[in-house]
């Protein structure tokens, strides 16, 4: 294979006057994988290409386009099998070509496979299969849609406005600015201050970025009956971790994890599942007082100090003895700034906090919110920021 | 400058790298373009900047980002004390009052922070952004207006262009994803956790006196601990750091009670710490299972 390929490229260097038109068809293709790159990156590649001129082989030029294309790790992984199927398809329209003029008589005919790569390097991945018609529904916004009523495209358009929400929200704290020492100086408190001495500043007065800020940690139940809310859940903790840095999610069944550092080096979707099929989560229920315990034991002093607001994502399904779940409350609460209880079966009119694990944690909550749509999702967060 | 020669010269420095790293590293310097480095901690990402900056014999410039940090720490201040003692000083004096402006915001009280050296260096220089997902969004943001104009402007003095563009690494752990027009003004480059044969390779070249069966051992025991779920994995740095003190002990094999005693230097975190004891002999088993291949 890589032989084949390396003949193929000591012909095409050969026979290729414009780099340039290779380059945009490549860069085409890469398009339509969800690679955004526009002329700069063009510029770059042809640059790139030239610079390592002298590489001479198959996996050279890739290894040049690489170089200047891939902006982000997910590319990276992407990029060689991206450009192997392209340069493949490259290589089966140019033999369809030849293939049409030795010999004439097989020009009328199309297979199928061929057909359809041709189109999609001709037409650069616009499907025109399928046409999009917009639906106008008056009545609910998709925020005020419960999570459990939205339809697959609508998943995607709410969780586009739930990563958007937390990033607005992220810049908010962001910008909260406290006195200081030393930085930027904060003119209006100056002025103030040193009105008595007339005119002259002789106090200086600064302010800076406020460092103990709040933090935020969540712990959502993965179990069967929350999945749905978990996942919406956990996209917003990534928006809001794009721009905010303190941020801690865990994840619970029948045990705790901690996937913070795995929510950024993968994609979201693929961490849930892989944590919704292990063997131990299946089919069992929740166990909230473990992962509790576990919390407490391993994180508690770690991760949660006066200035942290801990979430409890659940809809309170326990299937293990609640006793001693008070008690866990009782030293998260002492511990952190506020605790708050997200529920998303609260959406309905006769909930009542009736389930062992609910009754257990009410004491010591500051507060139980419903979650079950986008809306109530920004209800809480303008409440407790 | 030619791909080979940053190869041989990275080598010569004691920077093994593959030739990825040395591709992106030379169409950076050729595009002027800053390059982003991302990976996980320990695999050499700052060291780049070191290195080159001796490679290329240029000054270092540094700037350690922070949560909060801005402009006033990354790009410049007004040494407000000075400035005001100057004031009171020419209270009296028969300069005017634009001739008295006009020095108050000169360079004298100008405090230049990591950003404007790197741009008013008289030699070009090499200017390192270390962990820059530490800072915030808002800094990204002014970050990618310095990296994009090459210049600055001070509003009491004028703007101020680069006298030579620097050679810009910015390195980023991952802990939080980089704003997409950040990574769209660099070149990007990944580097991982090394291979074993790279690794091994490392090690030697950077602890001479140890040895060679250690050596190994070192190398295929840290390729097991990665493979497990940790909270903070150890890098190629934890490593060397390991071999070069296993070395100073003069010891030439790893055992249980050796790897108890001395991996704190590798992993520093309690939770971790009990999950590497406890698996200790499963561990070892595979480490030897991982050297016989």
């Amino acid at each position: 294979m890589a032989d084949e390929r390396q003949a193929e490229f000591f012909e095409w260097s050969q026979r290729s006057t414009s780099i340039s038109h290779f380059l945009v068809e490549l860069i085409r293709h890469l398009r339509t994988k969800e690679f955004k790159i526009g002329p700069n990156e063009l510029s770059d590649a042809v640059a790139s290409i030239q610079v390592f001129n002298g590489l001479g082989s198959y996996a050279g030029l890739r290894a040049a386009c690489r170089t200047a294309l891939v902006k982000g790790r997910r590319q990276y992984l992407l990029f060689d099998n991206l450009f192997d199927t392209f340069w493949k398809e490259k290589q089966r329209s140019k033999d369809a070509k030849i293939e049409d003029r030795s010999s004439p008589s097989r020009s009328l005919r199309k297979t199928e496979p061929r057909f359809d790569s041709i189109k999609e390097w001709l037409y650069a991945g616009k499907h025109h299969d399928t046409v999009e018609i917009a639906v106008y529904s008056p009545g609910k916004s998709l925020s005020q849609t419960p999570f459990i009523e939205l339809s697959d495209e609508e998943i995607q358009a709410v969780i586009q406005l739930i990563q958007k929400y937390a990033q607005t929200l992220a810049r908010q704290i962001n910008r909260r600015r406290i006195k200081a020492n030393r930085g930027q100086i904060d003119l209006r408190k100056l002025i103030r201050k040193n009105l008595k001495y007339g005119g002259e500043m002789i106090n200086l007065i600064y302010k800076r970025p406020d460092q103990n800020r709040t933090q935020f940690v969540v712990l959502c139940d993965v179990s069967r009956s929350m999945e749905l809310y978990t996942r919406f859940f956990i996209h917003f903790m990534i928006g809001l971790h794009r721009a905010y840095r303190d941020v801690e999610t865990f994840v619970f069944s029948t045990q705790l994890h901690h996937i913070t550092s795995k929510l950024n080096l993968s994609d979201p979707d693929h961490v849930l599942e892989s944590l919704l099929s292990d063997a131990e989560s299946w089919g069992s229920g929740t166990r909230i007082s473990e992962s509790l315990k576990h919390f407490v034991d391993s994180h508690l002093h770690a991760r949660v100090n006066s200035n942290t607001i801990v979430m409890i994502l659940s809809d309170g399904w326990d299937t293990a003895d609640a006793s001693m779940l008070s008690q866990y409350f009782r030293r998260i609460r002492q511990r952190a700034k506020h605790v708050y209880w997200l529920n998303p079966l609260m959406g309905h009119a006769d909930f009542r906090p009736e389930t062992a694990a609910l009754k257990a944690a009410v004491p010591y909550l500051h507060g139980m919110y419903p979650v079950h749509h986008l809306d109530g999702l920004r209800r809480f967060f303008n409440a407790i920021i | 400058m030619k791909l080979e020669e940053v190869v041989q010269a990275l080598n010569d420095e004691g920077y093994i790298s593959d030739r990825q790293i040395s591709m992106s590293i030379l169409l950076s310097i050729k595009l002027n373009k800053p390059l982003l480095v991302e990976g996980p901690a320990g695999v050499g990402k700052t060291e780049i900047a070191k290195v080159m900056s001796k490679i290329l014999d240029r000054r270092l410039i540094r700037l350690q980002c922070y949560e909060g940090l801005d402009a006033s720490q990354s790009l410049y201040e007004w040494n407000y004390q000075r400035q005001l003692l100057q004031l009171k000083l020419e209270e009296r004096s028969d300069k005017t009052v634009e001739e008295k402006e006009a020095h108050l915001f000169s360079e004298e009280f100008l405090l230049k922070r990591p950003l404007l050296s790197a741009i008013t260096s008289e030699q070009p220089s090499v200017l390192l952004l270390d962990e820059i997902d530490r800072a915030d969004e808002e800094f990204e943001s002014f970050l990618l207006e310095v990296l994009s104009d090459w210049q600055i402007s001070i509003p009491e003095i004028g703007t101020i262009k680069a006298t030579h563009i620097p050679f810009v690494v910015v390195t980023s752990n991952r802990v939080r994803e980089l704003s997409e027009a950040l990574r769209r003004r660099c070149l990007y480059l990944w580097i991982d956790y090394p291979t074993i044969e790279k690794e091994l390779e490392i090690i030697k070249r950077k602890v001479p006196g140890l040895d060679a069966e250690l050596a190994a051992e070192i190398t295929h025991f840290m390729h097991q601990v990665r493979q497990m779920e940790l909270d903070k994995h150890p890098g190629v740095a934890e490593a060397l750091d390991w071999a070069k003190a296993l070395s100073e002990l003069h010891f030439e094999h790893l055992d249980q009670d050796l790897i108890e005693d001395t991996f704190g230097i590798v992993i520093k975190n309690w939770q971790d710490q009990r999950a590497v004891q406890t698996s200790l002999t499963e561990l070892l088993e595979q480490t030897r299972v991982s050297m016989k291949l």
